[in-house]
């Protein structure tokens, strides 16, 4: 009998109707439901973190998480950019070192090893990053366009904030074939 | 209304769900049918009501109306059953098994709109329905009442029973048997995570080990320290006394836990290993299919190929039986399509050709499959065609600048032919130049070799080509030998190896600017590993390191390194989606210690050490002349076998080894020259290890010499007698692997 109750508050119009969005959304691919989300607000999380003295900035939704890791295996016969690769679980996941990716100056310091993980699902990799600053929420007018000189790190940056903070375009730097070792 | 991807989604977790309450819902007719007692009717009837309820509701969820609509009713039904508590009559059960098989039928039914309800039976059955559900008197009423109209029912049941013996309702039914069907890639699944313990295995290994060298150790130390008690008892006072009683029965009572803790860490490891390696190879076996699931298809693409080509071909396949990995099966689909095409595309002459040359008109294709090793399968694939051009294929590679004509002229027949696997040699014009042959033949190596496995080719003008695929059975795990190179360490699979050598470097010879040495007779190039990796190299000053003898014929190379740690199961796991090619390396594994090392790439390596030493770059420097000491073992074991084997592990590991034939042998050696270590049998003609270990204690010059007893000999009171004697080490046979053995000699030496 209980069954039947459970129809009969289902059958409520109303309520019917916000089950069923509900139900859309959840069954809905993670992929586009964070950009959806991403779309309808107009400021986004951003993690904060420093490359050689830079500070670059990259949207929380395609960070994975942050490991501090002692060893990355190197990997021979690869770019100088692929930093070498760790065990995440089991899973082998490569480290990239933006700065030599992007060609910046600054060095990396060799004593830390902290990674970000970056993933859209098909693609993940972690970066190499000297420290993490800072979690904040940006908004899109926020960011500052500058003049693009050519350089390889003004390929994947969407702008600057006032605090100097390069904003990286995550998924840009994900989907790039250039990354790929083949 | 609910469309596109959510939809198809739905519909099918709908399906699946619907087999499940059909099969309920008719094993709870059947029982009715067949009659029970008044009790079970009921539960039976509650059963089958709520079934059909919850097929109703879920048959609203992805929009099939009929379904619904066709269930209401049957629900209705079923509720007047249970409100005047009935038991139907056996024509009645008879009725709504006809019901389902209607309602499975408009389940099949995609589109499910409210006119399938128009068809026939289920009008008639909607209609019965009501007229149950109207007067409830004639569920219970035998036959007599409704003879009209139930053979109606039936007879349309039947139809549809017939009609649904073909499409997916049958398995449904089926999947109650003896087997099940699982999606593959949930099988896959399962199998990565029971190869995931093999690391906890290894892991595991590693820790046992640990401990028990902690016990040994502390044993030692305790005796150490109840030594030093003995010498102060005489000259301490009571209260010290009291001190020491006090910390030698505590030491003792720590002794004993510790040993317990050993060995039953040891036994923890053993038995997680014997399961987890049954486990294993039990999971293997059940993924493992027979080459005829792949090849059943062929038959017909070689017969409408050849038909296509105006060719005639006959194809026969041998050894179809054989069984191996579901996912090398898969991943071998392709090259081997490729090969058959290629083989009447490009291979097979047309009749009137064949006819010229004096062949039969009918062309001829084979699969020939046998297991050579027990993990090695070996697929011959071939026809009797026209075989290779070579001086095609020369021409090809001049073109493409590939060689120079030198170097053609240097390469002999074999040689020539692995041409087709390069690269370049896959344009497309090359079909129309030389018949196609290397088109993919490159993609078909690289897929082969990634498996492990390796292809050969041999081809002869006008009689026909053959390709030779040796392919492992199973997938993941496979023996590798742990190496070590500029300070880091490396996988090389075992079975890329032909052997292992211990070279000296008074043996390198430099010959036109590359380093070589002499194999079989025949100078063969050396390059350091770190040189075919470019580590850079870290010069470690040796007179000897042991090399690797890889690759076969003109492609032999002997690569060396520093260090060689053993060898051991290696499971490996993919590079993940960034590095999807690397040179030299194909994969990743976690060591038994829980590093992460990469996998070599034996082929490649072997390609890059011929263009590395072919090349510009002087490897003079690479094996310096080295100022380390070479330790000298002396080896004491009767039989020869174990002697020879200890001889070579400990050569490869890069001693100097010196051998004795039993105890009275060894001693004499002994007294002419002392080693750095002596590695003794027991149990051994003349004097036996326990004698020979006292002797040498007893000698001035020998007293402090490390002893390793290597024995079969696994007694507790044996190992007692061992340490008595004096050995450092005793090493029983049946846990003896090289690695334990050289990790205890470099340990003493």
């Amino acid at each position: 009998m209980k069954d039947n109750k459970t129809v009969k508050f289902i059958d409520y119009k109303s309520d019917h109707e916000l089950l069923k969005n509900r139900a859309k959304k959840l069954a809905l691919k993670v992929t586009s439901d964070l950009t959806d989300v991403a779309q309808d607000e107009s400021s986004r999380d951003y993690v904060q973190f420093s490359v050689g003295g830079d500070g670059f900035a990259i949207e929380t939704s395609i960070v994975k998480e942050v490991l501090e890791t002692d060893e990355i295996v190197d990997v021979p016969c690869t770019p100088d950019f692929i930093r070498g690769v760790v065990s995440l679980r089991g899973h082998i996941c490569s480290v990239i070192d933006l700065r030599i990716f992007l060609g910046l100056l600054g060095e990396t310091s060799a004593s830390n090893n902290m990674i970000l993980f970056l993933s859209t699902g098909e693609v993940e990799f972690g970066i190499l990053v000297d420290e993490i600053t800072d979690v904040f929420p940006v908004s899109k007018d926020e960011i500052k366009h500058l003049p693009t000189g050519g350089a390889s790190s003004d390929r994947y940056s969407l702008g600057i904030t006032e605090g100097r903070v390069t904003i990286l375009d995550g998924e840009k730097l994900l989907a790039d074939p250039l990354l790929i070792v083949s | 209304m609910i469309s596109g991807d959510l939809r198809t989604r739905l519909l099918g977790a709908f399906r699946g769900e619907c087999r499940e309450r059909l099969l309920v819902l008719s094993s709870d007719l059947m029982k009715m049918e067949m009659g029970a007692d008044e009790e079970n009717i009921r539960l039976l009837i509650e059963s089958s009501y709520r079934e059909v309820h919850s097929l109703k509701g879920a048959a609203r969820a992805v929009g099939l109306s009929a379904v619904e609509k066709f269930c209401q009713s049957f629900e209705s039904f079923f509720s007047v059953i249970k409100k005047n508590s009935l038991a139907p009559s056996k024509a009645v059960c008879g009725v709504m098994v006809g019901w389902l098989d209607i309602l499975e039928e408009l389940i099949t039914n995609e589109e499910g709109s409210d006119s399938s309800l128009s068809a026939g039976p289920a009008m008639v059955a909607l209609a019965k329905m009501d007229e149950f559900v109207g007067t409830p008197a004639l569920i219970i009423a035998e036959a007599d009442g409704q003879k009209a109209e139930t053979p109606s029912v039936k007879e349309h049941s039947a139809v549809d029973l017939e009609i649904e013996v073909e499409p997916q309702i049958p398995t449904a039914r089926m999947s109650m048997g003896d087997t099940v069907r699982v999606d593959s890639s949930f099988l896959t699944g399962l199998l990565l995570q029971t190869e995931e313990l093999l690391s906890s295995r290894n892991s595991q290994e590693v820790r046992a080990s640990e401990v028990n060298k902690l016990n040994s150790e502390f044993s030692e130390f305790s005796r150490f320290f109840k030594d030093l008690l003995v010498d102060q008892k005489n000259s301490a006072d009571e209260s010290d006394d009291l001190f020491s009683v006090k910390m030698e029965r505590k030491m003792d009572a720590f002794a004993k836990r510790l040993d317990l803790l050993a060995s039953s860490t040891q036994k923890a490891h053993r038995d997680l290993s014997s399961k987890v390696d049954t486990l294993l190879s039990e999971f293997k076996s059940s993924m493992l299919l027979p080459f005829s699931s792949l090849l059943e298809v062929f038959p017909r693409m070689v017969r409408s190929l050849s038909s296509d080509t105006g060719k005639q071909c006959y194809f026969k396949m041998s050894g179809e039986s054989v069984r191996i990995d579901r996912r090398i099966l898969e991943l071998l689909h392709d090259p081997l399509m490729h090969m058959v095409r290629n083989s009447i595309g490009h291979g097979l002459e047309t009749p009137t050709e064949r006819i010229a040359k004096g062949k039969n008109p009918t062309g001829n294709i084979y699969f020939e499959i046998t297991q050579t090793d027990r993990d090695i399968v070996r697929v011959a694939v071939g026809d009797d065609g026209q075989g290779i051009d070579l001086s095609k294929l020369k021409g090809l590679a001049l073109k493409q600048g590939l060689l120079s004509s030198q170097e053609i002229d240097e390469l002999d027949h074999s040689a020539l032919l692995e041409l087709i696997f390069l690269s370049g040699m896959s344009t497309s014009d090359i079909i129309t130049d030389i018949s196609g042959r290397g088109l993919g033949m490159a993609i078909v190596r690289d897929r082969v070799e990634s498996l492990g496995g390796s292809v050969t080719i041999s081809s002869e003008m006008n009689k026909g080509t053959r390709f030779i695929l040796k392919i492992p059975v199973a997938l993941t795990s496979f023996r590798g030998i742990v190496v070590e190179s500029a300070g880091r360490k490396f996988v090389v699979p075992k079975s890329g190896v032909t052997k292992v050598l211990l070279v000296r470097q008074n043996e390198i010879e430099a010959v036109g600017g590359k380093e070589t040495i002499v194999y079989h007779g025949k100078p063969i190039p050396i390059i350091t590993l770190s040189d075919i990796l470019e580590l850079g190299s870290v010069n470690k000053e040796k007179i000897t390191f042991p090399a690797f003898i890889m690759g076969e014929g003109v492609k032999t190379v002997a690569v060396s390194m520093d260090e060689l740690h053993g060898e051991q199961n290696v499971m490996a796991k993919p590079m993940g989606p960034l590095l999807q090619k690397v040179r030299n390396v194909s994969g990743f594994t976690m060591l038994g210690t829980g590093i992460l090392v990469p996998i070599l790439h034996a082929p490649d390596m072997i390609r890059t050490a011929l263009g590395v030493s072919s090349g510009a770059k002087v490897q003079s420097f690479s094996h310096q002349q080295g100022i380390k000491e070479v330790k000298t073992v002396l080896v004491a074991e009767d039989s020869i076998t174990s002697r020879t084997l200890l001889k070579n592990v400990l050569e490869a590991a890069g001693y100097n080894v010196v051998t004795a034939v039993d105890g009275l042998d060894a001693l004499n050696r002994l007294k002419s020259e002392l080693p750095d270590i002596l590695v003794s049998d027991v149990e051994m003609p003349h004097m036996d290890g326990f004698t020979l270990t006292a002797e040498v204690r007893k000698m001035q010059r020998s007293a402090s010499l490390p002893i390793i007893l290597v024995t079969s000999l696994g007694s507790q009171e044996h190992r007692e007698k061992g340490v008595d004697a004096g050995a450092d080490a005793y090493i029983i046979k049946s846990s003896f692997d090289q690695g334990n053995l050289l990790e205890v000699i470099q340990r003493l030496a």
